[in-house]
């Protein structure tokens, strides 16, 4: 191709590290074609952003089709190597001590009853039909600059723009996108030099003229010939040659462009116009490359195809064909063509998928956020006090406060306050409200006398352990349960779903998020509540609503630390104050409040599981130990049935209490049968017991017979009961 | 986000609320203090912003099994017609073209009501989210 220039810019960009002049309105292709050279290495141009055949680095972004792209002063432009992809641009190991700062890019919505995509003829009566309609319609059009990168489920239309993402909302989804021209494939289809007649007719107009140039119709087109990667013949099926420095090579058929609509089957998507036309497929091609973006070539179809993989989505899956830039913008005619030949079946377009055009990581995340980590009453109180948090189960929490043995101590010693406001709290009541928990838990409710609470496991169908909490009866006819942290949102769900399936007259209230709650433990828990006002704390799963330093609380007795343990539940709006009194009064008695850290042990101490961490997807009560939390003798309960149905099957996983000498494994770490042997198990949760004096773990045994001792890290380590401390529970009971 | 530097910021306040579940013709049966705002979150679930479980004792009347529970979880700002229009730039859902109405549902990961009334908005957001807000709906402010 020869080119000339009609006048000299002052205006430049950067393509290769050398600086090109461009014309006011050029693309950044315009402005290379107009040099003389190819924004590839060689390929038919469509300049219509239908093929990859122009794409190259721009502004540090790979894959960027120059032909849709505006040159701006200076910008950075670098042609794929010949052989390959761009490579792979990595900041961080280029130079770590310069750390690119984080791209954030805008997001603007738009809510409307009609997108048309595409301002063809049929684009512009669809959106006028529309608006006459009374309808709200938008537009979209990539000579508007916008950039239509995918079209989702919702429907939602994601639009890349020079400076912005737009996330358009639409009833309905019109995709008026038009035809492509088709590109020549034939041997000699990967010179430079070869274009498309709407490509050569942008050239002339942007005053970029062909020299020696050629026009031929695909169907008369045989091969091109050419040196130093420039087409300079075009052989035609008659035999004759036409010496040239460029081709257009046009035909009557075209192509759908139909890329967005093939990404989705959302009812609300129709296709209209020339992209929903039908067109004759073009002869089988016989020879050159049918996909330009993967280099596909027909002999390499051919190879798929004699292996066996005899369908369009399957040659397509084999060679690559159609996976590039485009997907299929290019090659789609011509591989349904082969397929056609081949098989004698037309194949269906094969599925498209987002992202239709190139964007980077910051454009595809642009206002993607996570779920917010909440945060307790009390965050402030325990950053105040020097606390390390960390997210569990969706919250922040203490970890520790700068000396997990201290707290530890201060609990088995003295007092000591944790926050358990993540804890899941809910309220049920209503005349069918025994019926709905005695259908939900595995425990008896019934007899649970107002005032009174029972440890509950909660079960699914399969009668794998879900969640676990507290069952308060407040009076006949009303509980306040209680979950995990990390469960409570699920469990709302789960009691919901039931109770409505079942059709049962309960209301439910869940609490969570409504309630703080302080566990107020250690043997001198009850002193500290007396001095903060509660004369007769509850005895042992008893409940009672008491004012707690002047603070109405829903007070709690039980016990995860195994030491005297009272939850204080009350409304968010006051749990600073209750924390601080409480932290006052019991100054002189040695408090000190606890995180996880400290807690994670103390209840491994008294063989306490933590459902997700110490319990698998799969773990029923009997592979727990927890039988004894099950009633088999009740009719009916989730998980009944399919804990019937295995009772009397032989069980090869059980969760045991283990003790060794030495520091505390990792949790996770395998447990083998003997040293050097085979690993049977693994170690769920493990703790070295300052008052104990050796480790304590909760580990999974998983292959029978049932081992006494196993070997952990080369040691051996025995099977105990648990609780390893204060068996007999006297402890929680002072 | 255009023109956020303009906007007022959002005041947030602890609102003091009763929650209430229990039969819609309970809650229907109840009135409020003057000033009340009653939000309608499900039909057997009600949000009364600026009243008491006192205030609620005609629900407990109708339907003896109802919860009736002081709230103090939920922080909430009222918007201007500048700012609702700030935040609708971020909602993936329509908002109600009616006046009143109420809107909820999750915007850039936080749960969210919009209690819209004609000449403004009350946000709703609770409270363990709210030092999210800045980050993720900051240009509102």
């Amino acid at each position: 191709m020869t080119v000339t220039s009609q006048s000299i810019s002052a205006a430049r960009i950067v393509v290769d590290d050398r600086p090109l002049p461009y014309e006011a309105g050029d693309t950044v292709a315009d402005a290379i074609i107009r040099s003389g050279q190819h924004p590839q290495h060689g390929g038919t141009l469509c300049l219509a952003g239908d093929c990859g055949n122009c794409s190259a680095v721009v502004a540090g972004v790979g894959f960027t089709r120059t032909c849709q792209t505006a040159a701006t002063p200076g910008l950075d432009v670098r042609r794929h190597p010949l052989v390959g992809g761009p490579p792979l641009r990595n900041p961080v190991l280029a130079d770590p001590t310069r750390i690119a700062p984080p791209v954030e890019v805008a997001v603007r919505r738009a809510h409307v009853d009609v997108v048309v995509i595409g301002a063809s003829t049929a684009g512009r009566d669809e959106a006028g039909a529309a608006a006459a309609a009374g309808h709200s319609v938008l537009v979209l059009d990539s000579g508007s600059g916008d950039d239509v990168v995918g079209v989702y489920q919702g429907p939602t239309v994601i639009v890349r723009r020079a400076d912005h993402m737009l996330h358009v909302h639409a009833h309905e989804v019109v995709i008026a996108t038009g035809a492509a021209e088709l590109h020549p494939v034939c041997e000699g289809n990967m010179l430079r030099g070869i274009l498309t007649p709407d490509a050569a007719a942008h050239l002339a107009a942007r005053g970029i003229e062909l020299h020696d140039s050629v026009a031929v119709d695909i169907d008369d087109l045989d091969h091109f010939e050419g040196d130093d990667g420039w087409v300079h013949t075009v052989v035609t099926r008659d035999g004759a040659r036409h010496a040239c420095h460029s081709v257009v090579v046009g035909s009557a058929r075209r192509a759908p462009r139909d890329l967005l609509a093939r990404m989705t089957d959302e009812p609300s998507v129709r296709v209209v116009g020339s992209a929903a036309q039908r067109f004759d497929l073009p002869p089988a091609p016989q020879a050159g490359t049918v996909c330009p973006c993967s280099k596909v070539t027909v002999d390499d179809l051919d190879g798929v195809w004699q292996k066996g993989f005899q369908h369009l989505e399957l040659v397509k899956r084999a060679s690559l064909c159609g996976t590039g830039t485009c997907q299929g913008g290019v090659c789609m005619p011509h591989l349904r063509a082969f397929v056609a030949d081949r098989s004698g079946t037309e194949p269906a377009p094969f599925t498209g998928r987002p992202a239709s055009r190139q964007l980077t990581i910051a454009e595809a995340a642009a206002d993607v956020h996570l779920d917010a980590w909440r945060r307790t009453a009390l965050h402030d109180e325990h950053l105040a006090l020097g606390a390390h948090m960390d997210r569990f189960g969706g919250w922040w929490r203490p970890w520790n406060y700068g000396d997990h043995v201290r707290e530890y101590w201060a609990v088995r010693e003295a007092v000591s306050l944790g926050d358990v406001s993540t804890l899941g709290k809910m309220i049920v009541s209503g005349p069918d409200v025994v019926e709905a928990l005695e259908r939900l838990y595995p425990c008896n409710v019934a007899d649970i006398r107002p005032g009174r609470s029972r440890y509950a496991l909660l079960l699914n169908e399969r009668g794998h352990v879900i969640d676990d909490g507290m069952i308060l009866r407040e009076s006949d006819h009303r509980f306040a349960l209680s979950f995990t942290s990390g469960g409570a949102s699920f469990a709302e769900m789960w009691v919901r779903d039931w109770i409505e399936t079942w059709g049962l007259d309960v209301h439910v209230l869940d609490r969570t998020f409504s309630l703080a709650a302080i566990n107020v433990t250690g043997p001198l828990a009850g002193e500290l509540l007396r001095r903060a006002g509660l004369a007769e704390p509850p005895k042992m799963l008893q409940h009672v609503h008491a004012d707690v330093a002047g603070v109405p609380c829903h007070v709690m007795r039980l016990s995860f630390t195994g030491e005297a343990s009272f939850e204080l539940h009350h409304l968010t709006a006051h749990s600073v104050e209750l924390w601080r009194e409480l932290m006052r009064l019991g100054a002189d008695l040695g408090i000190h409040p606890h995180g996880l850290q400290a807690l994670f042990g103390l209840r491994l101490e008294k063989g306490h599981f933590l459902v997700g961490l110490d319990s698998e997807m799969d773990s029923t009560p009997a592979r727990l130990g927890l039988d004894w939390a099950v009633k088999m003798e009740k009719p009916f309960f989730i998980g009944r049935p399919s804990l019937a149905r295995t009772a009397s099957l032989e069980d090869s996983r059980r969760l045991f209490g283990m003790r060794m000498d030495g520091p505390a494994p990792l949790e996770g770490a395998p447990i083998f049968d003997r040293e050097g042997g085979e690993v049977i198990g693994h170690v769920a949760t493990s703790f070295t017991s300052p008052l104990l004096g050796h480790t304590v773990l909760l580990g999974w045994q998983k292959r029978l017979p049932f081992l006494d001792a196993v070997f952990i890290d080369g040691r051996t380590a025995t099977v105990a009961p648990t609780p390893f401390y204060d068996p007999e529970g006297a402890r929680a009971r002072l | 986000m255009p023109a956020s530097d303009a906007l007022e910021p959002m005041r947030f306040a602890t609102l003091m609320a009763v929650r209430i579940t229990a039969k819609p013709a309970a809650i229907d049966a109840a009135s409020w203090p003057v000033g009340a705002i009653m939000v309608r979150v499900a039909p057997d679930d009600a949000l009364v912003i600026d009243a008491t479980v006192d205030d609620a004792a005609a629900v407990a009347a109708v339907d003896p099994h109802a919860i009736i529970e002081p709230e103090a979880m939920f922080r909430g700002a009222w918007l201007d017609a500048a700012q609702l229009t700030a935040l609708t730039h971020k909602l993936e859902w329509p908002l109600p073209t009616a006046r009143p109405a109420l809107a909820q549902g999750m915007v850039c990961g936080l749960a969210i009501k919009l209690v819209m009334q004609a000449d403004r908005t009350l946000l709703i957001v609770s409270g363990s989210a709210l030092h999210e807000v800045p980050d993720r709906l900051g240009a509102v402010a």
